[in-house]
């Protein structure tokens, strides 16, 4: 059988309506894009079915990255009520980035190893890049060393969400204010988030607010405020070239150059203090001009007024939705899902956890049809496979260590395309934001190759590497151990995929699997020897090696399935 | 951290990374070997769990003391097929095809193969076998491993390029033999035994169901079969050969043989892998080894006329492409099997065991004795060490590939001695 082209792919599996699709982006989500894929038409009701393990792992899997045996065993007796208890509750604030660069060849001038640096002068060039990179590999640490809670997950949401770039920014200590803004606010109020960031200077630097004044305003913020951050551009945002304009002019006057970095102020001379009229899709609104210092609380009545559209909420839902559940979204979910969301979310003054709890305790995200059909973004792949698989963190003592490894990580992250604190544009990452592929935007031959390359690298015996002295390592042994009962290889088989996989191996998949562990078609008491003298003898490295030997590729085979880019 | 440092680091264990369009290298790597392994292929076939040598290549001198140890499972003399040059020695009557390429000098039998102090578990006289260690000593990588990873440097930095077109290790199956692992990466790329075998991977899977997520298990089973790194030099090998003999049964018929005409279709379409594995399971056999009624039937029989016949084949269709002096193969078993047998007319893990090498420029004939059997044979007895197994490693790696004191001493540390296992001595056709 010849290859198929991906097009042609995508049309035999779904349709044409999906390509189709790809050039009236907004009209979307009024239209059914899933071609002939069957998509859940449940609701937002308090889900009342089975609750067992394939339902906890499949809220755990998408509110965590990756399910490790601890995690799992944390909430197999609660209830679902009771496990949202446990992943709605905001994280505590992380200790800030410091100096883990200094080196033989390098020594940071203000700040002393050990010591943060999110307060000092601003440094452009070399030292904010080591900077910016330790920033970076902090909030990598922070994800992979994550509470049971949905902080981490709703933190890189905003980050795609509230999209900024570090490489834009140039200035370290305001990415560290935003990713400590955006973290803190994971689970709060959207509105005040979008308040803040819209003041914020990482962001004012990013959309160009920092340069849009009275004398030369600056449409870029005024637009993508309006376009990526509220009403967005759904089928029922009708906002208008005016409107950007008049937002733009609203908005001028924070930031009067260079000179004032780096203590933020709004500067009334550069404040445009004319009345601005908004179109008919904002009521006609009118915000009127003010002159003084007076002038930034225009700012105030701006995003008010962006929050009394009712598409603010639903923009919000919908990008909550593809985050936590699937991204395609058609008319019945929009009108089962989506809006009853956005009706929670206003009702609530828009606080997010009420809608969150909602959504991850909804029929519809328990619909069998809405598991495992998410492709992992790469940090769900690259921490979750770490988190997953028993993997040490590095000594808090070695702060060095620690920032190496974090480093390590950074860099297959960047790889595989999804880099903290970079996201790819505006409007985030295309996993998330790139119609009509979504998810599928993460995947190409390149990409999974990588991501094959990553979780071989992982698996292996020697680790990943961090450095000539130092890798990171799965612990496979210790997660087989914990498996139900490792010394028979047909449970370990089934107990590992299906801890590790939200969809079923297939029997020749399974076949093969055990063609890994029982090579030559020995019988299974050969494993059951090999693993109870290691249950013996932990310390005869003779039969670990055996036993590691079988177990590398067997992960590595696992790791690398399609099947395992799901969760 | 350094683009090269990582890549020089990143250590695949299955998938061949697919780094061209990622960074995009192709210049000529300057190889530091001074082996020239141009036009030499090696073909490993790898026997599980263990294979009953005494069944196979059966002491015809021995036959009271076989009969002590092994009555129920034994071969009758009769039925036994005998060897050009030997009264002695002879094979399993089910392995025709193989006297055959014997008696037209073109395969060894060396006797007697092992390493001192056989463990008796599969798991770790297999790690042996394929490291290269012995009996004491862990090893990570592999020997083929180590030997590639000395005629690709920095591999897969850089590959594929002119000169390296294709991959250096070939594992037809899914996951690379711990054979082909070297020090840092492994030499070995897997390629699924299927009939349209470039249709990787899909046509291994059950299809996807209709729900999101076989949507994008879909997806990504097609995205899969276009990562093959190598897919455009596998396809053009396919493309310009045929298998060419008549000899191989139908597919599904001989695992072995489907795989030994996938590795005959790539050498005769020109691809430059050096080396492949094959592999034939199910030589453990503790039980019903043989049929009670007719020893010359069961398991063991079956396994043997699969080897034979695929081996041959194999041999055929290299003959008939004209490829006949580039190729050498070689068989290997964990380990062979007791000398008493069980009595469910099986046999259990023992030690050393007979090795097979095949090809137009082996050097035929026996190499090695008869094993001794003892008059009263008990359940621990076992046939002595002959060969240990790293010296016919380093025959081959010398004889067949030329490699250097040097690059010998840093495939199979402490050099082991060799044997001349080739019509041309210096390994030059």
């Amino acid at each position: 059988m010849p290859l198929l082209s991906r097009g042609q792919f995508l049309s035999v599996l779904s349709g044409k309506s999906v390509l189709a699709d790809s050039t009236t982006d907004n009209a979307s989500q009024q239209k059914k894009p899933a071609g002939g894929t069957p998509l859940s038409n449940k609701g937002i009701e308090y889900y009342r079915g089975t609750w067992g393990k394939p339902q906890i792992l499949h809220l755990l899997r998408r509110s965590l990255f990756g399910v490790s045996h601890d995690d799992y065993r944390h909430f197999e007796n609660l209830t679902l009520s009771q496990c949202l208890d446990i992943l709605l509750k905001q994280s505590p604030e992380a200790p800030p980035p410091v100096n883990a660069y200094n080196d033989e060849n390098f020594t940071d001038p203000e700040v002393p190893f050990g010591k943060t640096w999110i307060n000092n002068s601003p440094n452009p060039g070399g030292l904010d890049m080591k900077r910016t990179a330790a920033l970076k590999a902090w909030w990598t640490g922070l994800m992979l060393a994550q509470d049971k809670s949905l902080t981490e997950k709703m933190t890189l949401f905003w980050s795609n969400y509230l999209a900024t770039q570090a490489h834009n920014v140039k200035d370290s200590r305001y990415d560290y204010k935003y990713v400590a803004l955006i973290r803190s606010c994971a689970l709060g109020n959207f509105k005040n988030l979008v308040r803040r960031v819209t003041t914020e200077q990482a962001m004012l630097i990013h959309l160009n607010g920092d340069i849009n004044t009275v004398r030369a305003p600056n449409e870029n913020y005024g637009r993508e405020l309006q376009e990526l951050f509220t009403v967005g551009k759904g089928p029922d945002s009708h906002y208008t070239q005016g409107d950007v304009e008049a937002a733009a002019r609203i908005l001028t006057g924070w930031v009067d150059g260079p000179t004032v970095k780096p203590s933020l102020v709004f500067n009334p001379a550069n404040h445009d203090s004319s009345d601005k009229q908004f179109s008919a899709f904002y009521n006609n609104t009118v915000i009127k001009g003010r002159a003084g210092a007076a002038g930034a609380e225009e700012t105030d009545d701006l995003i008010n007024m962006l929050f009394e559209q009712q598409e603010t909420a639903r923009f919000l839902c919908r990008k909550l939705y593809r985050w936590f559940v699937y991204y395609i979204i058609d008319e019945e979910i929009e009108k089962n899902v989506i809006s009853p969301l956005a009706g929670i979310l206003v009702k609530n003054n828009f606080e997010v956890v009420p809608v969150l709890r909602t959504l991850l305790s909804s029929e519809h995200f328990f619909d069998t049809l809405n598991m495992g059909c998410q492709i992992k973004n790469p940090v769900d792949l690259l921490i979750g496979t770490c988190r997953q698989f028993e993997f040490t963190l590095p000594p808090a003592d070695d702060i060095r260590l620690q920032y190496k490894t974090w480093d390590a990580l950074v860099w297959r992250l960047k790889l595989l395309g999804m880099e903290p604190d970079e996201p790819l544009n505006v409007a985030g990452w295309p996993g998330y934001s790139q119609e009509p592929a979504y998810y599928e935007n993460w995947i190409n031959s390149n990409t999974l190759s990588l991501r094959n390359l990553t979780t071989d690298e992982l698996t292996s015996q020697k680790g990943m590497f961090i450095n000539n002295n130092a890798a990171i390592k799965l612990d496979l042994l210790a997660f087989t151990s914990r498996l139900s009962n490792p010394s028979d290889p047909d449970q370990l088989i089934s107990d590992s995929t299906f801890l590790l996989s939200p969809n079923p191996f297939d029997k020749k998949q399974i076949a093969f699997l055990k063609s890994i562990l029982l090579p030559g078609q020995i019988a299974n008491r050969n494993w059951t020897e090999l693993w109870n003298s290691y249950i013996a003898n932990k310390n005869d490295n003779i039969t670990s090696s055996a036993i590691l030997n079988r177990l590398t590729p067997y992960y590595a085979y696992i790791l690398q399935r399609p099947e395992y880019q799901l969760i | 951290m350094q683009r090269k440092t990582f890549l020089k680091s990143t250590l695949p264990i299955a998938a061949i990374p697919f780094l061209r369009s990622c960074f995009n290298f192709d210049f000529l790597k300057m190889s530091s070997a001074s082996a020239n392994t141009d036009g030499r292929v090696l073909v490993l076939v790898q026997l599980e769990g263990g294979n009953d040598g005494l069944n196979t290549v059966i002491p015809l001198d021995k036959y009271a003391e076989l009969t002590n140890a092994r009555k129920n499972i034994l071969i009758p003399d009769k039925f036994v097929l005998p060897l050009k040059n030997s009264s002695v020695t002879g094979l399993h009557p089910a392995m025709k095809p193989i006297q055959d390429l014997f008696n037209n000098q073109r395969l060894a039998i060396i006797q007697g193969v092992g390493y001192a102090n056989t463990n008796l578990s599969h798991f770790r006289s297999t790690d042996i076998w394929l490291t290269g260690s012995d009996s004491k000593t862990i090893i990570n990588d592999g020997w083929i491993g180590r030997f590639l990873s000395q005629q690709f440097p920095d591999y897969p930095h850089g590959y594929p390029n002119r000169k390296f077109p294709a991959p250096p290790a070939m594992q037809i199956g899914s996951v690379v033999s711990t054979a082909l692992r070297g020090p840092n990466v492994d030499l070995g790329m897997a390629l699924t035994n299927t009939s349209s075998f470039y249709d990787i991977e899909m046509g291994t899977y059950d299809a996807a169901s209709n729900t999101p997520a076989g949507r994008e298990l879909g997806f990504m089973r097609m995205i899969a079969n276009e990562t093959q790194q190598y897919t455009s030099v596998l396809k053009s090998a396919v493309s310009a050969q045929k298998n060419l003999s008549k000899l191989y049964p139908p597919p599904g018929a001989n695992m072995l043989a489907d795989q030994l005409k996938i590795v005959a279709q790539l050498i005769g379409g020109g691809l430059k892998t050096k080396v492949y594995m094959v592999n034939l399971v199910g030589f453990d056999t503790h039980g019903a080894q043989v049929v009670p009624s007719n020893p010359v039937k069961g398991t063991h029989s079956e396994l043997l006329s699969q080897l034979s016949i695929a081996i041959s084949a194999f041999q055929d269709d290299l003959e008939l492409m004209g490829k006949q002096d580039e190729v050498l193969g070689m068989t290997f078993s964990e380990f062979g099997r007791r000398i008493k047998s069980n009595a469910s007319h099986g046999t259990d893990h023992g030690s050393s065991g007979p090795v097979f090498l095949f090809g137009s420029q082996v050097k035929g004939g026996l190499f090695g004795t008869n094993p001794e059997i003892p008059a009263n044979v008990s359940v621990d007895n076992n046939l002595a060490l002959q060969h240990d197994f790293r010296s016919v490693y380093a025959s081959v790696l010398k004889g067949w590939f030329g490699l250097s004191n040097t690059e010998l001493e840093k495939t199979l540390p402490g050099m082991p001695s060799t044997l001349n296992l080739f019509k041309n001595a210096s390994g030059n056709v």
